[in-house]
């Protein structure tokens, strides 16, 4: 893919020389993703971005004042640890050109309307694009300076270090996302090494599931299933208290009502959980499936098992009369 | 076996996360057999056990769960038999550097399927910072295909959370299919 070269305006203001040195060359480095980078000291003037150090207090009235100008700042602050839009005193030029190269990256894009979707209301745009009927694509979305790449042919969505799927799902449905189709080449050369981890669509859902459920589709209504695998899940994502239910719907078909009665859950969140085993794939839906019937009482190890299940923060009991 | 399954057994090949994984869920400070490394030293691991992991956890009414690491190598097989009897547990750690993860994660469940055929089984992916490219449901489908229904979870084994949490999985599936 033919990349035209891009221009931007980088600022600065409060840097010492190691800093302002690492700058320059983060900034010169970034030709390599065909970003061209004029770099000048803040003068309260237009720029894409500001990067800025020093002392606190000045460094605050410096971001007021790009903010209200609409420019994104780069802070480098001591003691700080990386997130998006702020670098630790200390940063390296890779750090730097980085954080440059996810910040300038949706700035000033002209949208182009062969290439590139625009995200409309509905379902969200990366959803759409996991949903792509296209079973090998690569697409780029960016919203700011969060950029994912959704992975058909895995099934997998490559994301930066650090980054969790927890913080990208709260900014799913932002209208701000674009989507630009990326071919292996590109993506090899450009993407892999700033997205570096891989999380599966399955994590993806159940992590919405948790944290945005409204944006699943809804599962009717005395729907029965059973998931065909058990789910890859994230500790973070997923509470102690779904544990069981996943189980059980991993053991037997269940419908969403039975299900929470069973496993003393709120009904919604069983629905939760139906709508992310539906939407990653992992759903058998059965026909007039019999609810299990209550586990044999006789179970050898069972009281123990529940000792042991307590110990590691697990309720077993959760649900039972 | 008279008494209640108690044990929890985590087996895998060498830099698996075996005795990371026991000491980050144990109450005591394991009895580990770790010998100095003169082969296959990497950066990060100048020890491997030589026999096995013990270490326990004290339950409410002062009942303990033992926890085991087994070492994954044929020459050390056996121990196996006599580690899982009573387990209610195998946890089968495979690094996601390892050659062929699958392969060795699926001989390992072969294995412990027959010697400990009342335990319930998952599977702990460690080293998935190190080997992004592998991916969970890869792991898991390719286990299914050979006959094995499981939880299959990625884990650091240095951390408590992750190890409780795989733990917490194979306790729920144990359960919930019993």
């Amino acid at each position: 893919m033919n990349t035209p070269i891009r221009h931007f305006r980088v600022a600065h203001a409060g840097l010492d020389l190691l800093h302002g040195t690492r700058l320059k060359l983060a900034c010169s480095l970034l030709l390599a993703e065909r970003m061209d980078i004029r770099l000048q000291p803040w003068s309260g003037e237009q720029a894409d971005l500001l990067v800025v150090g020093g002392d606190p207090s000045a460094m605050a009235v410096l971001q007021q004042q790009a903010r209200t100008q609409g420019v994104a700042t780069l802070r480098i602050v001591r003691g700080a640890t990386a997130a998006t839009g702020v670098l630790p005193h200390g940063a390296s030029v890779r750090d730097i050109n980085q954080a440059l190269a996810g910040l300038l990256a949706p700035v000033g894009e002209a949208p182009d309307p062969a290439a590139e979707q625009p995200a409309q209301a509905g379902t969200p745009l990366l959803l759409r694009a996991m949903q792509s009927a296209d079973d090998a694509s690569l697409y780029l979305l960016q919203r700011g300076a969060t950029r994912v790449v959704v992975d058909t042919a895995t099934r997998s969505l490559a994301l930066p270090v650090g980054a969790s799927l927890s913080e990208i799902v709260p900014l799913l449905d932002d209208l701000t996302w674009s989507s630009t189709a990326l071919d292996m080449d590109t993506f090899q050369h450009q993407y892999v090494y700033l997205l570096p981890r891989r999380h599966s669509f399955e994590s993806l859902y159940f992590c919405i599931a948790r944290h945005r459920p409204q944006l699943l589709p809804a599962v009717a209504a005395g729907t029965s299933l059973q998931l065909l695998h058990w789910p890859d899940l994230d500790h973070r994502d997923v509470p102690a208290s779904w544990l069981l239910p996943i189980a059980r719907l991993h053991a037997a078909s269940w419908t969403s009502t039975a299900l929470a009665a069973a496993s003393g859950l709120p009904h919604d969140t069983v629905q939760f959980l139906f709508s992310a085993a539906a939407s990653s794939g992992l759903a058998k839906h059965q026909e007039n499936a019999v609810p299990p019937s209550a586990r044999p009482a006789g179970l050898r190890d069972s009281r123990f098992l529940t000792w042991v299940a307590r110990r590691f923060g697990l309720d077993l009991q959760a649900g039972r009369a | 076996m008279s008494g209640p399954a108690n044990k929890l057994v985590f087996v895998g090949g060498m830099g698996a996360g075996k005795t990371t994984a026991v000491r980050a869920i144990s109450d005591v400070e394991p009895i580990s057999t770790e010998m100095p490394l003169s082969e296959d030293a990497t950066a990060d691991k100048v020890e491997t056990t030589v026999a096995l992991d013990y270490s326990s956890i004290e339950l409410d009414d002062g009942e303990l769960l033992h926890l085991y690491g087994v070492p994954g190598q044929r020459y050390l097989d056996f121990m196996w038999p006599m580690v899982c009897e009573g387990a209610l547990g195998v946890i089968v750690l495979v690094s996601a550097g390892s050659p062929d993860p699958v392969a060795t994660t699926l001989e390992l469940l072969q294995e412990f399927s027959r010697i400990a055929p009342d335990a319930s089984l998952a599977v702990g992916v460690t080293r998935t910072d190190e080997h992004p490219q592998l991916l969970i449901p890869t792991v898991r489908d390719a286990l299914f295909a050979a006959g094995f229904r499981v939880p299959v979870l990625r884990v650091d084994a240095r951390s408590a959370a992750q190890v409780t949490f795989l733990v917490r999985s194979l306790l729920s599936h144990r359960y919930a299919d019993s």
